[in-house]
């Protein structure tokens, strides 16, 4: 049972390129922002699941981001408030707002639409700043972490010997 | 596309719904109860306990077990409690969004049910009373304990004697300003020095020769003549006013004596015990009785306070500015409406049944009832939103309830007909303060409540006719006379009480009417009549002793007075001499 768990633990982790990392943060930022519990975290849900993306990162993101989020509860609404109230997109709200889906999707609430159309706007440049980081940090930090006490306590701790010969294995 | 996909992601999402799915199945109910257990505490303002949740939606059945909702005025005391509540959902709807409940019904519904643990909710405060009844002149009931109570309430009656006196003196005031006035406008000393300058200008001797002086003669007869008119004008005037002021002092001597007299006509009243005016006196009991009667009215009130939030609910439509931003918590924000092709309320409660038992003062009936068309919009649905309810009971009386209430239109209006006939009671406490406590420890009750709330008006008119009734009253006062009265009260057998209370643009209007006032008043007099009678010479004394006091004040002014008599007097004699002159030859 142990052994199965670390298995698919590893295959969570087990995409780990730059762009893996950087659309799997990407997607947890969608999560992180917009009410967890909306229609439209189900189809990212699925793309994470589906992607060849890191699972592990796009849930710290999410974490992250969830926390941010807070804080820019307000914006949301404002900004969803314009967009609905917006005299163009009236006939295309109409028309959403009589598609029941679309209603489960609560597109017509102020802080879910302004929070998706944020994560949206955001997600492509969220992802190559991301990408950057991690390559700027392979390159330039990795090693000097690697090198802190802490980190060597860990490899050398059971638990980090099971998760290799895991990987290893895997 | 082996590189960007895995395929058994796609079985893991299939496993994450269905995870989904169990915890669902599992803790959706859990949930659900959590949900309507915290929005209901916030609406209602004190703790809403649910037992039990039961949610199918497949068939769309709704189920809720052991719902307490507490009074946040009462803590320990439930505004309603249900034993279980099942609604019947229209499945079709939820797939919009909407609450539509066919038929509902609640089973074991009771109002005012005691609980086992206080309901109040940390650092919410119950809003405030409303002030139904009229503020009234307090009548010093401790005044009684007194050990001369009695004689230091028969000080402040008022009576007419006092009262004429003040009369008395208003009128002499009026008298001597009115005199004075009119006597500044008769002749003046200077004016009489005048005429009798002419006088001695007529009189003086004639000189030359007799040719001369007979003329002369006749000239100043003429001149004489002349000179009698203008003093016989002048003497009229004052005659007049003579004659004026001799009828005006006779009246105001009459109403003297009149005064002086009003002893003996006010301790004729006393004894008849018609004339006995304090302070308070005008509502004895219905001051005892306001408070508790504010409260009882105010628990009525609560179960609107309740609603009045959900139904005065603002909706968000596209355009409309919001009324506030939301809070900042996860889930909130605002939901803006749009345009339905085929309109429909988010929330409508077509038909709801009610049963239960009612229990009031060991009064105890059961009731069905029907609630019906409470929506969010009611403008689509039509028809006002309403509340009938009946109740009979074994041991006799009924009640009938209707409320309606209207939304169709911006502004809210309702109205409420509340009947019962023949509810038999037993221990309602009407009062329970020491100076004076009334309870009634068994009665029959018959009560007529209308209540209308429009736009620009808000009115309460609450009728009770309490027979048959059986009452206890005490007094903590040692004093004999307070104990008598008590005793009196309680041989009532029978009384009204109106409460009628109107709030529109002109202001608020309230008063508060009891037929215990006036037999209250009734044996008061009686009581006080015989404590009046039994010391009748005292009392006559301290009633003459008071007006002569009174009296003495007014010697002064009426001194005055009477002096403008001698003005008059001297005038009239100065011209009256005057006139009756002669010249010689």
């Amino acid at each position: 049972m142990l052994r199965t768990l670390f298995k698919f633990f590893v295959l969570l982790n087990s995409e780990t390129s730059p762009w893996q990392l950087a659309f799997g943060a990407a997607l947890g930022m969608v999560l992180g922002l917009t009410p967890l519990w909306s229609l439209h975290n189900v189809l990212v849900l699925f793309l994470l699941l589906l992607l060849r993306v890191n699972i592990s990162f796009a849930l710290l993101s999410m974490a992250l981001c969830a926390g941010l989020a807070y804080g820019f509860d307000n914006q949301f609404h404002a900004l969803g408030w314009q967009v609905l109230n917006a005299p163009m997109l009236q006939d295309l709200f109409n028309a959403c707002y009589n598609i029941p889906l679309l209603r489960w999707a609560q597109f017509n609430n102020t802080v879910v639409l302004g929070s998706l159309l944020v994560s949206v706007i955001l997600f492509l440049p969220f992802a190559v700043l991301v990408r950057i980081g991690i390559s700027a940090y392979r390159r330039h930090w990795q090693a000097r972490f690697e090198q802190l006490k802490i980190v060597q306590l860990l490899k050398a701790s059971r638990w980090y010997e099971a998760l290799s010969r895991m990987e290893t294995g895997a | 596309m082996q590189r960007l996909f895995r395929w058994w992601g796609l079985a893991a999402f299939v496993a994450v719904i269905a995870v989904l799915a169990l915890l669902y199945a599992l803790f959706m109910d859990s949930l659900l109860r959590h949900v309507i257990i915290r929005s209901g505490s916030t609406l209602v303002g004190a703790k809403v306990d649910l037992a039990k949740v039961e949610l199918h939606l497949l068939d769309g059945k709704l189920i809720l077990k052991q719902l307490q909702i507490a009074n946040a005025r009462a803590p320990m005391r439930n505004l309603l409690s249900v034993e279980t509540l099942s609604a019947d959902l229209d499945v079709q709807q939820l797939w919009w969004r909407r609450v539509h409940i066919e038929r509902m019904q609640l089973l074991g519904l009771q109002f005012d049910s005691a609980r086992t643990e206080s309901g109040a909710l940390p650092g919410v405060k119950p809003s405030g009373a409303l002030e139904l009844l009229p503020q009234m002149a307090q009548f010093d009931w401790q005044m009684l304990a007194d050990k001369n109570g009695w004689e230091k309430l028969f000080d402040d009656l008022q009576l007419d004697s006092l009262q004429s006196v003040a009369a008395l003196r208003t009128e002499l005031k009026t008298a001597e300003t009115d005199f004075k006035q009119r006597i500044a406008q008769l002749p003046t000393n200077e004016q009489l020095k005048a005429y009798e300058n002419r006088w001695q200008q007529i009189a003086g001797k004639a000189q030359g020769s007799q040719l001369e002086r007979a003329l002369s003669f006749v000239s100043k007869a003429k001149e004489l003549d002349a000179l009698r008119r203008d003093v016989k004008a002048e003497l009229a005037k004052v005659k007049a006013l003579k004659s004026q002021f001799e009828t005006s002092r006779e009246r105001l001597q009459q109403h003297y004596e009149r005064v002086r007299s009003a002893p003996e006509r006010d301790l004729a009243q006393l004894l008849a015990h018609t004339s006995v005016d304090l302070p308070g006196t005008d509502k004895l009991l219905s001051n005892v009785l306001g408070p508790a009667l504010n409260t009882r009215l105010n628990k009525g009130v609560d179960y609107y306070r309740v609603a009045e939030p959900w139904l005065n609910k603002a909706r968000i439509v596209a355009g409309q500015h919001p009324d506030a931003p939301p809070p900042p918590a996860r889930f909130a924000g605002l939901d803006v409406q749009f345009v339905e092709q085929l309109p429909q309320p988010l929330f409508w409660l077509k038909q709801a049944e009610l049963s239960g038992e009612l229990h009031w003062q060991q009064w105890q009936a059961s009731f069905e009832g029907l609630v019906s068309d409470v929506a969010d919009r009611p403008e689509l649905v039509g028809e006002p939103s309403r509340l009938q309810l009946k109740a009979s009971a074994q041991s006799g009386g009924d009640m009938q309830l209707l409320i309606e209430i209207d939304r169709r239109q911006p502004e809210l209006s309702a109205a409420l007909q509340l009947k019962a006939r023949a509810i038999r009671f037993r221990d309602l406490a009407l009062a329970e303060t020491p100076a004076l406590a009334l309870q009634i420890e068994q009665g029959l009750l018959d009560l007529d409540v209308s209540a209308q709330q429009q736009p620009a008006l808000s009115e309460l008119k609450t009728t009770a006719a309490l027979h048959d009734v059986q009452l206890r009253m005490s007094s903590n006062s040692a004093e004999r006379f307070a104990q008598e009265l008590v005793a009196e009260l309680a041989k009532t057998t029978a009384f009204e009480l109106e409460l009628y209370w109107r709030k529109d643009a002109q202001g608020e209007q309230r008063s508060l009417n009891s037929s215990l006032d006036d037999i209250a008043k009734a044996a008061f007099k009686r009581v006080l009549s015989v404590r009046i009678a039994a010391k009748k010479a005292e009392v006559k004394a301290k009633l003459q002793a008071r007006i002569n006091s009174e009296l003495a004040g007014l010697q002064q002014q009426w001194g005055d007075y009477a002096a403008l008599e001698n003005i008059l007097r001297e005038q009239g004699k100065a011209l009256e001499d005057m006139s009756k002159r002669e010249l010689k030859r």
